[in-house]
C-alpha cells in the first residue's frame, strides 16, 4: 500500500528527519490540493497514523481538534479547498451512514467560514431527509460564523417543526439580535433543557442588562414566557456574573425570586409588598417570599410587624397544593439561624410561633400535615450540627462523669462477648429518648473498646421483638404491669415518671354544659383552667383521670390506663365506653391531638416537653390535665421501673449453669448502670459546667436522626437542651445515683 | 531487565525472529518508527509484560505484509493498555499541571461539549472566564480538562507548587515538556493546574500511552518515580534558555472541580 501524495509532500518538505517548522509546514499545508484534503480530512477523523505523522499533536491530545487548529491559520483559499473537500467527506458520511466521519467533517467544517462551507452547512440544515442530529451539528457550525450567515436564515426557521433548531437560532440569534432571540425563547412552548441554553442566555443576558432597554426586554419576555422558560431565565440570574444585578422581574414582583438574601436586599428601596397584592404570584414561588419575609431586617423584628400573622396566614393558603412539611422544616431552620446569630430575641420568636401555628390552624392543608410540628423540627435541625460530637470527644466528655472507669467495663463486655464467641449484640432501640441515648452511648463505648459487633434494632416498646432483625439480645421494658417472676429476669436500670396528659382547652371549656359531667369534676374543671397544678389532692387527682377518660383518648401507654381507672373508679358517670384501646404510633397520636381530631393526648415525656414548651406556655389553647408529680402521687412512689432483660441469643440455646453468657451479662449489666449514673450526672452538671452542657447537647442531636425523621419517633425530639436535661432528672430516675463530685 | 526482554521470551523462536524482523524493518521506514522502536526495545520497562505481549503480537502479525498499516494497527492495541505503568513513587504531588495549546484547547471543547457552548466564540469567553477566575457553574466545574490521560508535569516540593514556575515563555514551556515541534510560536499555551485528585492513580508513561505520539521517551535506567519529558533538541529552535527534562505522568481525565484558579492562566 503506497503512502499518500501529501505523506509524500510532506517528507519532501522536511528537513531531514526534522519535522517542518512553523512556516514550512503552514506552507506544506497550503501546498495540498483537493484530493489530498480529502485523504487527509479522512486519515484526520480516522486518526490514521498518516494524519499524525503530519499534524504531530502532543501527547494526550486530540488530532482533530489540534488539527482543526491549523486550519483557522490558512488562507481562504486554501480553506475554500478544505471545505469543498469536507462537503465530499460529509456527503460519503451520509450516504455510507459513518458517523464518525461525518461528526469528524462536521466538526472541521464548524472552523471553516468560507461562503461554500457556509452554503453546504446551510443547505444540510434545510434538508429534511438528513438526520436531525446531523442538521443539529451543521446548525451549530452556522451560528460559529454569525457575521456571514445573514439573521433570517435563522428567523425563518420553523421552530414548531424544528424544535431540535431551538438552541442554535438562540446561538446565532444572541449573537445578531439578542432582542430577537428572547422573542423567540419566551414565545417557544417546548420543554427546553436548562444546559443547552446556558450559554446563549447567559451572553444575551449579559448583552441587555446593559441598557435600560435591555432590562425591559428581559421583563417582558418573562412575563410572556412558560413556567419552564422563566425558570431558565431565572437561572441565568443566579449565575455569579449577574450576582449584582436585580433580576428585571424582580421589581414587578416586589419579592426576590430566589432564596438569595443579596437579591433581597438589593431591592430592598422598593417598598417589600406582601405577595397577597399580587395575586397571579405562582405556588412555587410563594415559599421562597415566605423564607425572605422571615430572613429580611427591613421589615424589623418579628414582635413588630403588625402584619406578621395576617402574612402568614395569606402566604400559607397561597400555597395551593405544595406539601407543607418541607416549607415548614426550611421556615424553622430560617428561625433557627436567626437565633444562633442572636438576631432575634425570646419576644420575636414567641410572636413569630404563635402567628406560624394560628396561620398553620387556619390554613387546611397546612393544619392536616401539622406544620407546625415541621417548623420544630426545622429549627432544632439548624442546631444539630454544632451538637454533635465527634465520636471521641463524647468518649472523653463521658469518663469525666463516670464515677467508674467506664472504658474498664466496656472492654469487660468485650471480653466476655469474645468469651462466648459472640460477635454481634442487638440491641432494641424504641423511639423512647432512653432507649436512643443508651444506644448511643453504650455502642460509642463499645466500639472504643474496640467491640464493632453493637447493633442497634428499631422497635415498637413492650417486647425485644424489634421491626426488621427479630427478637434483640438486649433491651429495655417497663415492668410496671410485670409480675414477681417476670420482674426478677431483668435488672431495674432507672425508673420512670414522665408521663403527661393534655387536652384541648375549648373541649374542657365545654364540658360544663354536659349533663353527665360529675360535681366533683366541675370543680376540677375551674381550678384546671386556672393552672394544671391547681390543686394535686387525691379527690383532685380522681377528677382528673376521670376526665382524661372522657376524652377518649388513645392510650399508648397500658400502665397509664390501669392507672387512671383505679383513680377514676369512685367518680360516677364513667362506663365501659371510655375505654379505647385502640393504639396509633405516639406521633401519629399527637398529629391527630394538635390536628383538634382527639381532645386529650397521652404523651411521653418528650412529646410532653414540646406541648409543654410551644403549646401549654403561651397560648394556652392546650392545658395539661395531668403531670408527672400527679402520676407520681398516683403510683404512691413506686412508679414503675425499666429493666433491662435479654433475649436473642441469651435464650438461644437456654443457658446452662455457669453459662459464659452470665458473665456477659452481668458485664452488660454494670456497663448500663454506670451509663445511667452518667446520665444523671450529666444532667446535673448541666448549668455549671461547659462540658456537660456539651453532652447534653449532643445527646439533644441524637434524637434528631435522620431514621428518626422518617420513620419512626420523627417528633420525639427537644427544641432546647435544657429540656433534656429536664427529661433526664425530672422524667428519668437513674438507680444507683452517684454524685461525682 | 527491559520489558522487552522479559516478553519477547514469551515466544517461540521463530516468532522471536519475526517479531525483531518487523521492528528493524519499521526503524528503517521513518523517523516515527525510528523513535517508536527504539522506545519499544530496549527503552521500557515500566509497562508490564502482561501488556507489551499483545502488542508485539500485532507486530508479529506484520511479518510477512507491507508495514504501512502497522502503525495504525500498533496504536490501536496501545489504547488497551494504557496508564498501566505503575504508581509514581511518593512524595505524591499535590498540584499538577497540564499545558495545551489555547486554540487546540477551545476546538477540543468545542468538539466535547457542543450541546453546551454550541459555538466557537462561547467556548473562548469560556476559557476567558476560566483564566479570570470567575466561579464556575455546576455543569462547567465537571467539564474534563483532558480527552484522553492527562499528561501532566509537577515541581517536586515538599509544599503545593507551581508546577510551571519553571517556564520562562511558552517557547519555552513548549521544549521543555517536549510539546509537539514549534508551531505555535507567538500563540499562547493554557496552563491547567489542579489539585491531585486522591481517587485517581498518577501513572508513570509508557510506550502503550504515548502511541505515535512524537516526543516520548522512557527515562533513563536509575529514574523510576516517575517519568521524564523529553524535551526539543537545541537544533530545533534557539531558545534564550536551554529546555530541561520535567517530570511526567499521566492519569485518567479528570473535571475541572479541582482547578487552582490563581494558578491556571495563559503563557505567552
Amino acid at each position: 500500500m503506497k503512502k499518500p501524495a501529501y505523506i509524500r509532500k510532506l517528507r519532501a518538505a522536511s528537513s531531514g528527519r526534522r519535522p517542518p517548522e512553523e512556516d514550512a509546514f503552514l506552507c506544506f499545508l497550503e501546498s495540498l490540493n483537493e484530493s489530498d484534503w480529502e485523504k487527509l480530512i479522512v486519515d484526520i477523523v480516522l486518526q490514521r497514523a498518516d494524519a499524525f505523522e503530519v499534524f504531530l499533536p502532543p501527547r494526550g491530545e486530540d488530532l482533530l481538534s489540534y488539527s482543526t487548529a491549523f486550519l483557522e491559520r490558512l488562507g481562504l483559499p486554501t480553506q475554500t479547498l478544505v471545505g469543498r473537500g469536507l462537503e465530499r467527506v460529509v456527503n460519503e458520511g451520509i450516504r455510507s451512514g459513518e458517523r464518525q466521519l461525518l461528526n469528524g467533517a462536521l466538526f472541521m467544517a464548524s472552523a471553516l467560514p468560507n461562503s461554500a462551507t457556509i452554503e453546504f452547512l446551510s443547505r444540510l440544515v434545510r434538508d429534511p431527509s438528513v438526520d436531525d442530529e446531523i442538521r443539529e451539528e451543521a446548525a451549530d457550525g452556522l451560528a460559529s460564523h454569525p457575521s456571514v450567515v445573514p439573521a433570517n436564515f435563522w428567523t425563518t426557521i420553523d421552530l414548531g417543526q424544528h424544535s431540535f433548531l431551538l438552541p442554535s437560532v438562540l446561538t446565532a440569534l444572541s449573537q445578531l439580535r439578542p432582542t430577537e432571540a428572547l422573542e423567540v425563547l419566551a414565545k417557544t412552548p417546548h420543554r427546553v433543557s436548562p444546559e443547552s441554553l446556558e450559554y446563549p442566555l447567559r451572553m444575551i443576558a449579559r448583552t441587555l442588562v446593559s441598557t435600560g432597554a435591555g432590562l425591559t426586554q428581559l421583563r417582558h419576555a418573562y412575563r410572556t414566557a412558560t413556567e419552564d422558560i422563566r425558570k431558565v431565565l431565572r437561572g441565568i440570574f443566579d449565575l455569579a456574573e449577574f450576582g449584582s444585578i436585580t433580576a428585571p422581574w424582580a421589581e414587578e414582583m416586589s419579592v426576590s425570586l430566589v432564596s438569595s438574601p443579596s437579591l433581597l436586599v438589593s431591592t430592598g428601596e422598593k417598598a417589600f409588598a406582601l405577595p397577597m397584592q399580587i395575586k397571579t404570584l405562582s405556588p412555587s414561588l410563594v415559599g421562597p417570599c415566605i423564607e425572605d419575609y422571615f430572613k429580611t431586617p427591613l421589615l424589623g423584628p418579628f414582635e413588630e410587624r403588625e402584619q406578621l400573622k395576617e402574612y402568614l396566614t395569606e402566604t400559607f393558603q397561597m400555597l395551593d397544593g405544595l406539601p407543607r412539611g418541607p416549607i415548614g422544616q426550611k421556615l424553622g431552620q430560617i428561625l433557627g439561624e436567626k437565633r444562633s446569630n442572636h438576631e432575634v430575641t425570646e419576644q420575636g420568636v414567641h410572636a413569630l410561633w404563635t402567628a406560624v401555628k394560628d396561620a398553620a390552624a387556619s390554613d387546611p392543608p397546612s393544619k392536616d400535615s401539622v406544620l407546625p410540628l415541621h417548623f420544630l423540627r426545622g429549627q432544632a435541625e439548624y442546631f444539630e450540627p454544632t451538637w454533635n460530637l465527634r465520636e471521641v470527644e463524647l468518649v472523653r466528655l463521658l469518663y469525666l462523669f463516670a464515677n467508674r472507669d467506664l472504658a474498664e467495663l466496656a472492654s469487660r463486655v468485650r471480653s466476655a462477648a469474645e468469651m462466648c464467641e459472640i460477635r454481634e449484640l442487638t440491641n432494641a432501640v424504641s423511639q423512647f429518648h432512653e432507649d436512643r441515648i443508651f444506644a448511643t452511648v453504650i455502642g460509642t463505648l463499645l466500639k472504643n473498646s474496640k467491640f464493632f459487633g453493637w447493633v442497634n434494632a428499631s422497635r415498637g416498646w413492650g417486647s425485644l421483638h424489634t421491626y426488621d432483625s427479630g427478637e434483640a439480645d438486649v433491651g429495655f421494658r417497663n415492668d410496671f404491669l410485670m409480675s414477681a417472676d417476670e420482674k426478677k429476669l431483668g435488672v431495674p436500670v432507672y425508673r420512670f415518671w414522665g408521663y403527661h396528659v393534655f387536652a384541648h382547652r375549648a373541649w374542657v371549656e365545654g364540658l360544663p354544659s354536659d349533663p353527665e359531667v360529675p360535681e366533683e369534676v366541675l370543680l376540677t374543671i375551674g381550678q384546671l383552667l386556672q393552672g394544671p397544678n391547681s390543686g394535686s389532692s387525691p379527690k383532685n387527682l380522681a377528677a382528673r383521670s376521670w376526665l382524661v377518660l372522657r376524652g377518649y383518648p388513645r392510650i399508648g401507654f397500658p400502665e397509664v390506663d390501669r392507672l387512671l381507672r383505679v383513680q377514676a373508679k369512685g367518680v360516677n358517670g364513667l362506663s365501659r365506653r371510655n375505654m379505647t384501646h385502640r393504639m396509633l404510633p405516639y406521633d401519629e397520636e399527637l398529629e391527630l391531638f394538635l390536628r383538634g381530631e382527639s381532645n386529650v393526648f397521652i404523651g411521653g415525656a418528650v412529646h410532653a416537653r414540646l406541648l409543654r414548651r410551644w403549646w401549654c406556655s403561651d397560648s394556652h389553647t392546650i392545658v395539661q390535665l395531668l403531670d408527672s408529680d400527679h402520676f407520681r402521687a398516683m403510683m404512691a412512689g413506686r412508679g414503675p421501673q425499666n429493666r433491662l432483660f435479654f433475649g436473642g441469643q441469651f435464650n438461644q440455646p437456654p443457658m446452662r449453669p455457669a453459662d459464659p453468657r452470665e458473665k456477659l451479662q452481668a458485664a452488660l449489666i454494670e456497663l448500663y448502670l454506670e451509663v445511667g449514673s452518667v446520665l444523671k450526672n450529666v444532667a446535673v452538671a448541666y448549668a455549671r459546667d461547659a462540658n456537660a452542657r456539651r453532652v447534653i447537647e449532643h445527646f439533644s442531636a441524637t434524637l434528631l436522626s435522620d431514621e428518626a425523621r422518617d420513620r419512626r419517633g420523627k417528633w420525639a425530639f427537644v427544641t432546647e437542651p435544657s429540656d433534656m436535661v429536664g427529661l433526664l432528672t425530672q422524667d428519668d430516675e437513674f438507680l444507683s445515683p452517684r454524685t461525682h463530685r | 531487565m527491559n520489558t522487552f526482554d522479559s516478553t519477547i521470551t514469551r515466544f517461540g523462536p521463530r516468532q522471536q525472529a519475526a517479531i525483531r524482523k518487523v521492528l528493524l524493518r519499521w526503524s528503517r521506514e521513518d523517523e516515527l518508527g525510528r523513535e517508536i522502536v527504539r522506545n519499544v526495545n530496549p527503552l521500557e520497562r515500566f509497562l508490564p509484560a502482561d501488556d507489551m505481549k499483545p502488542i508485539l503480537a500485532v507486530v508479529y502479525g506484520f511479518r510477512s505484509k507491507s508495514i504501512t498499516a502497522l502503525p495504525d494497527a500498533y496504536q490501536l492495541e496501545c489504547f488497551n493498555h494504557t496508564r498501566q505503568g505503575g504508581e509514581v513513587s511518593d512524595p505524591k504531588p499535590t498540584f499538577l499541571g497540564r499545558a495545551v495549546e489555547r486554540d487546540a484547547f477551545i476546538g477540543w471543547l468545542y468538539k466535547k461539549y457542543r450541546g453546551y457552548f454550541h459555538t466557537r466564540a462561547f467556548v473562548r469567553d469560556f476559557v476567558r472566564r476560566l483564566l479570570s477566575g470567575d466561579p464556575l457553574t455546576t455543569y462547567e466545574s465537571a467539564i474534563l480538562t483532558s480527552p484522553y490521560s492527562a499528561w501532566v508535569t509537577w515541581e517536586k516540593s515538599p509544599s503545593p507548587t507551581d508546577p510551571f514556575g519553571f517556564a520562562v515563555d511558552a517557547d519555552h514551556l513548549r521544549a521543555c515538556l517536549g510539546l509537539a515541534p514549534p508551531r505555535w510560536h507567538g500563540r499562547p499555551a493554557i496552563l491547567i493546574v489542579y489539585e491531585r485528585n486522591p481517587g485517581l492513580t498518577v501513572h508513570r508513561p509508557t510506550v502503550a500511552d504515548a502511541g505515535l505520539h512524537r516526543f516520548f521517551e522512557p527515562p533513563p535506567i536509575g529514574n523510576d518515580e516517575h517519568g521524564l519529558t523529553k524535551t526539543w533538541p537545541s537544533s530545533l529552535r534557539k531558545l534564550s534558555t536551554a529546555p530541561i527534562p520535567r517530570p511526567e505522568a499521566v492519569h485518567a481525565p479528570d473535571t475541572m472541580e479541582r482547578l487552582v484558579r490563581h494558578l491556571t492562566r495563559e503563557l505567552l
